[in-house]
């Protein structure tokens, strides 16, 4: 048996767990940007906001029925889901972690599920004070679908078998896990409407509408295991990116934001113990602005050599970033992408690299320092937080009051209770 | 053992002077023992996961030693019993209280007379949120 378990509206529960005063309130939790809903309470689904509704299109929802309404707090949703994740994996060692508050697990061969899932469920809940619910089946897509029962069920489980008629009859077919808007329009042509429909249609008529990957879904929903669990593969790529709070427009703002999101993939480069080949930097205007001047590009090229030195990198960046940068465009976006990981210690150094003792001229003396100032940023890091040391450019002007254009609207974020001293919760 | 520099002139303030990192080929005879430097989260943190931290405000816990400004680590994998510190959420706040049963009712203490004892019933908008596991308390307030 393999089971789904699911954090019940993961970002809303998190915010709940160290604000209490939010139980039975409708709550909401919002896109970078603030720009619209990725995470609904109950309260707030049964009042009829919608997921990736705009802010401003339910903002009188949101004053009529005292929504609470938040930014999305990255640092404490990774960290509560860190936590729950390792507190199923005292109940079994095979886990994909699949999303952010979604786990497969492999409970193959063992007995007495239900009284089981039922101890993990409420150990999540006492040891983090996150809800989940479990869905269990044969095949992951059964447990998928069985997750969506349990989320209705008081006791929060749900097993379905290929059998359980009367969990595939009324579900509409986009709800499996893997068919999309597309393939669901292509079925409802040919009067594949519900789960049931699809699981009792001939395999034949899916492969045509959906070829050997809808297959395998229809399969795994006949019973038959086509997804094995997946091992976390290493990274090849990073990618930090982000929209604007508001338009920007002068090449001093970009400096700063990709010295920014540099300083950020650099981070989680180094901390995955990889070094990086090559760099992209993005940069486009907002698409959805037809009134204004478009303008998209990119620039890669290969690093000098393969590095993590943040100094090293952010200079590429920002080399990249002045070949494509053009004056007169109103800026949304812009990101960079470290190309081609590997894992340190394994690379290519150039000539010159090992020949240090030998030859002691300056160039060599330096890469020893710049080792060290790595690792002193990476001290500064963990002492002071991420935000206590960041390459020059990526403050474009002194002002700490102030914050800069290209930086994220965040109005409503909650306190970061479990990863910052100065976030911890407060009891009288 | 030589300097590795000249003496200008005999006036010299006097430095101590560390001898390190001249070794000529023996190791440490320590480094076959070396440990892992002591880790206070050893000893007070038994479930990272279940793990919180928390700030006190006010004097409602004085008379079990709990300041106001101190850190409390809460242990949400601890089951409250009688007698122990936790953190419990009445009418929607998190407070500090001792737990107590008392013949078939529990109760949360204040540890200060100032404050009446709230004995919870049926139907009560009161959970315990975590157990208190230990304080931490700057000497320099």
């Amino acid at each position: 048996m393999i089971a789904l378990v699911d954090c019940n509206n993961f970002y809303a529960s998190c915010e709940r767990v160290f604000n209490p005063k939010l139980e039975g309130h409708p709550v909401v939790v919002l896109s970078n940007n603030d720009g619209c809903v990725v995470a609904r309470s109950n309260e707030a689904k049964a009042l009829g906001i919608k997921m990736g509704a705009p802010l401003f299109k339910i903002k009188d929802l949101v004053q009529s029925h005292c929504v609470h309404v938040f930014s999305s707090n990255y640092e404490l949703y990774g960290d509560m889901s860190g936590r729950v994740i390792s507190v199923l994996k005292q109940f079994a060692p095979d886990i994909e972690v699949y999303s952010i508050d979604e786990s497969f697990i492999n409970f193959d061969g063992v007995p007495d599920l239900k009284k089981l899932s039922s101890k993990m469920r409420s150990q999540v809940k006492q040891w983090t004070g996150i809800p989940v619910s479990v869905g269990l089946g044969s095949t992951k897509t059964l447990a998928k679908i069985a997750n969506h029962k349990a989320k209705k069920k008081p006791n929060g489980m749900h097993c379905t078998t290929p059998d359980s008629t009367e969990d595939l009859i009324d579900l509409p077919v986009d709800e499996v896990w893997g068919i999309g808007l597309k393939l669901a329009r292509r079925l409802r042509a040919v009067g594949v409407f519900t789960v049931l429909q699809f699981k009792n249609a001939s395999s034949t008529l899916v492969r045509k509408i959906g070829g050997v990957v809808m297959e395998r879904t229809h399969q795994e929903l006949n019973g038959l295991r086509c997804f094995e669990f997946e091992q976390p593969q290493p990274r090849k790529n990073i990618c930090c990116s982000r929209s604007f709070g508001s338009r920007t427009e002068t090449l001093d703002e970009m400096e700063a934001a990709i010295a920014s999101h540099v300083t950020r993939a650099v981070r989680k480069m180094r901390s995955e113990g990889s070094v990086a080949n090559g760099i992209q930097v993005f940069i486009n205007t907002d698409r959805f602005k037809k009134e204004l001047p478009q303008y998209y590009n990119s620039a890669s090229g290969k690093l000098p050599f393969p590095t993590n030195d943040i100094l090293t990198i952010a200079n590429a960046a920002n080399r990249h970033l002045k070949r494509i940068f053009r004056e007169g465009y109103a800026y949304k976006k812009a990101g960079v992408l470290l190309l081609g990981l590997a894992p340190e210690g394994n690379q290519q150094l150039p000539l010159f690299a090992d020949t240090i003792k030998q030859k002691r001229n300056g160039r060599i003396e330096l890469k020893v320092k710049r080792q060290r100032l790595n690792d002193a940023i990476e001290d500064i890091v963990q002492r002071y937080g991420k935000h206590s040391i960041n390459i020059g450019r990526s403050t474009a002007k002194p002002t700490i009051t102030k914050p800069q254009r290209w930086q994220q609207n965040q109005n409503k974020l909650s306190p970061k209770y479990t990863t910052n001293w100065d976030h911890i919760l407060t009891v009288k | 053992m030589t300097f590795p520099f000249k003496l200008v002139n005999e006036r010299t303030t006097p430095v101590t002077f560390y001898d390190i990192g001249i070794s000529a080929g023996f190791p440490s005879p320590a480094d076959d023992y070396k440990e892992r430097k002591l880790d206070l989260n050893d000893l007070l943190i038994k479930q990272p996961e279940a793990t919180f931290f928390a700030k006190v405000s006010g004097d409602s816990m004085i008379g079990a030693r709990i300041h106001d400004g101190d850190m409390l680590i809460i242990d949400r994998s601890v089951a409250a019993s009688d007698g122990k510190i936790v953190i419990a959420v009445v009418n929607g706040e998190l407070t500090v209280k001792r737990f107590k049963i008392i013949g078939r009712s529990a109760q949360l203490h204040s540890e200060n007379p100032k404050y009446a004892p709230i004995t919870l019933c049926e139907g009560d908008n009161i959970s315990i949120w975590g157990v208190v596991t230990n304080v931490v308390h700057s000497c320099d307030q």
